[in-house]
């Protein structure tokens, strides 16, 4: 359990949320039917491209999910003293033995609680949308791009103001910054309906396009700077000067202009997901079908849009006789030398998010299930939104010998990391598959993990009733029968899956 | 009325030919650093960041204009310049911590940004 949170080093007093608007005027409507927000790492937001793939009978390649999508599809509450900052770190652990050959670890979340409430409103948006209308885009996919842009337009109001770019061999501005007023809101649906395909695919110009509609006016207090990316394609990620997308990206991240990339069809580019895991600002969806479009853009819009804090750095210091093991769900971009794990961005979500982090015992010694255990000392540094500086502090976690939950075959100190622990040993299961398909592991050896992982998922879905766990159950199963069936239905690791 | 539009093309013109309305300069007109209202109007490849020309690719400073520097934002070369406080930068800019990252003696600069 957490024992301490020490306070702040490099101080800078955040006076709740009234950065993110909540007291101004011209703001959108409060998401608060859906209760008060939770605190989750950016990047890739969901792992529903990897659940398409199995369901459509494939075997997910190691690049086709992360951990953090796959948590943040989950609320892994911790629980802690009333918060009355914009962030409060929080940390739990559970003890773990987890899928695969690793035995007896103590499993730690980091989390966040946050002063947010449900009254929130987040701030007005100045907001410019890339369209990729290539050829590749036909077969339903500009199809879904128009219906969560339709379900986006009617949702934003005058305080916000919106740019639409469309890009296939070249980029076309459509509609340049636009008050979302009502007739604003006309013109764009119109301009939406309107939208073809044709051409080839230049996404750094649909790119540079749609950040010359943001960035002139940008840094304005109290407005939220974005680019939308709506494509099937992949751009070339690996290169990083200014003029590509990744520079681009890291360029004007920098500026605190963030960029939020969504993906339809399932021939797209998944590096692309795992480069936008990193950036500052940056987060990632996968538009698998109308049940995600209304999520991402109608019941979660307000929270994918509304960073609060960038540049989260983690120095783990552990505890005599232990080490840090593996950090899982952290996506950092280009980490400092002495940095164990972090975040670019931390974004407000409708569940409660984390970090999971091992620590093993550094003689190989599998660590002993009693508690109560000394684990580490987190040393925190993250650059709150709106905020004045770096904000530092310390975060001694211990492990308790099971808290919250003793009488299970998973242990744990709080809630959050009990569905953790369980969540891990999926992603372990799922790397199971990729690893059968690259001939890592054979067959059997997978299918044992992931019986394993199934059997302690649905372990812990029948313990707290839980719905999203139970549906993971599933998709273990199908996992599971796909890799039965044999390597012919592993997916390839680049795109083009069928 | 005749006389008010004069008024107001000519105010339109003084400022145009001062250079006080970034709104009014011509495409490629405008320098690194410069203040600008859109990307049209900076020369080359730079972009119009908060009303102030930039993103301009370097190698060492020489590379740059005027009192800008080649520094390094996110393990990119790019002409910058340097600040104490926001009041040194121009435009909506502000006096920023830039990542470096890759230069680990050096991981964050102060950059107009």
């Amino acid at each position: 359990m957490v024992r301490s949170f020490m306070g702040r080093v490099g101080t800078t007093m955040i006076a709740g949320l009234g950065l993110l608007a909540a007291a101004q005027t011209g703001c959108s409507d409060v998401a608060a039917s859906m209760g008060a927000p939770g605190v989750t790492p950016g990047g890739t937001q969901d792992m529903r491209y990897a659940r398409t793939i199995i369901e459509s009978g494939g075997i997910p390649a190691a690049e086709h999910f992360t951990a953090e999508g796959l948590f943040s599809e989950h609320d892994l509450p911790l629980s802690g003293d009333e918060c009355d900052e914009l962030l409060c770190p929080r940390a739990a652990a559970s003890w773990v033995d987890p899928v695969g050959p690793l035995e007896g670890q103590a499993l730690v979340q980091l989390g966040f609680g946050t002063n947010i409430g449900e009254d929130f409103q987040r701030r007005p948006l100045r907001l410019a949308v890339a369209v990729d209308i290539s050829g590749s885009m036909t077969g339903g996919k500009l199809d879904s791009v128009k219906d969560a842009l339709q379900v986006m337009v009617d949702q934003l109001d005058e305080g916000d103001e919106l740019a639409l770019v469309v890009f296939d061999d070249a980029a076309d501005l459509i509609r340049g910054m636009t008050v979302m007023d009502q007739a604003g809101r006309d013109k764009l649906s119109d301009d939406i309906a309107g939208l073809e395909t044709d051409g080839g695919t230049s996404i750094e110009d649909g790119l540079r396009l749609a950040y010359d509609q943001v960035a002139p006016i940008a840094g304005e207090y109290g407005i939220e700077d974005r680019v939308f990316l709506m494509t099937d394609a992949q751009p070339n990620v690996g290169a990083t000067d200014l003029g590509s997308f990744m520079g681009m990206a890291r360029f004007y991240a920098e500026a605190d202009i963030g960029l939020s990339v969504f993906g339809v069809g399932l021939d797209l580019g998944s590096e692309l997901a795992q480069e936008m895991s990193t950036v500052r600002g940056g987060n990632y969806f996968y538009l698998a079908d109308d049940e995600a479009i209304a999520t991402v853009f109608d019941d979660e819009f307000d929270y994918m849009v509304t960073p609060v804090a960038y540049d989260l750095e983690v120095v783990v210091q552990s505890a005599p006789g232990l080490e840090f093991g593996s950090a899982f769900g952290a996506p950092l971009d280009q980490p400092g030398p002495q940095v164990d794990f972090g975040a670019s961005t931390l974004f407000l979500s409708a569940r409660n998010g984390g970090i999971g982090m091992t620590l093993v015992g550094d003689d190989g010694v599998p660590l002993d299930a009693e508690g109560p255990l000394d684990l580490a000392t987190f040393h925190l540094a993250y650059e709150p939104v709106d905020g004045d500086g770096v904000v530092e502090s310390e975060l001694e976690v211990s492990w308790q010998g099971g808290a919250e939950i003793a009488e299970q075959a998973t242990l744990a100190d709080d809630l959050g990391v009990y569905k953790m622990a369980v969540l891990v040993d999926e992603y372990m299961a799922l790397l199971a598959g990729a690893e059968f398909c690259t001939g890592v592991i054979n067959g059997p050896e997978a299918l044992d993990r992931i019986a394993e992982a199934r059997d302690r998922l649905d372990g812990v879905a029948v313990h707290l009733g839980d719905g999203p766990l139970e549906e993971e159950v599933t998709l273990m199963d199908q996992l599971a029968a796909n890799v039965s069936d044999g390597a012919a239905n592993c997916a390839p690791a680049d795109n083009y899956y069928y | 009325m005749v006389s008010l539009r004069v008024l107001v093309l000519a105010s339109l013109l003084s400022a145009s030919v001062l250079g006080c309305d970034p709104a009014l300069a011509p495409n490629n007109s405008v320098g690194m650093g410069g203040e600008c209202a859109d990307s049209d109007q900076c020369k080359d490849d730079g972009t119009c960041l908060k009303g102030v020309c930039s993103g301009y690719a370097c190698e060492r400073d020489a590379d740059c204009d005027g009192d800008l520097v080649c520094g390094l934002v996110a393990g990119m070369g790019v002409c910058v310049t340097e600040c104490d406080h926001s009041d040194d930068c121009l435009g909506e800019q502000t006096c920023t911590i830039v990542d470096q990252t890759t230069d680990e003696d050096s991981p964050t600069a102060d950059y107009c940004f």
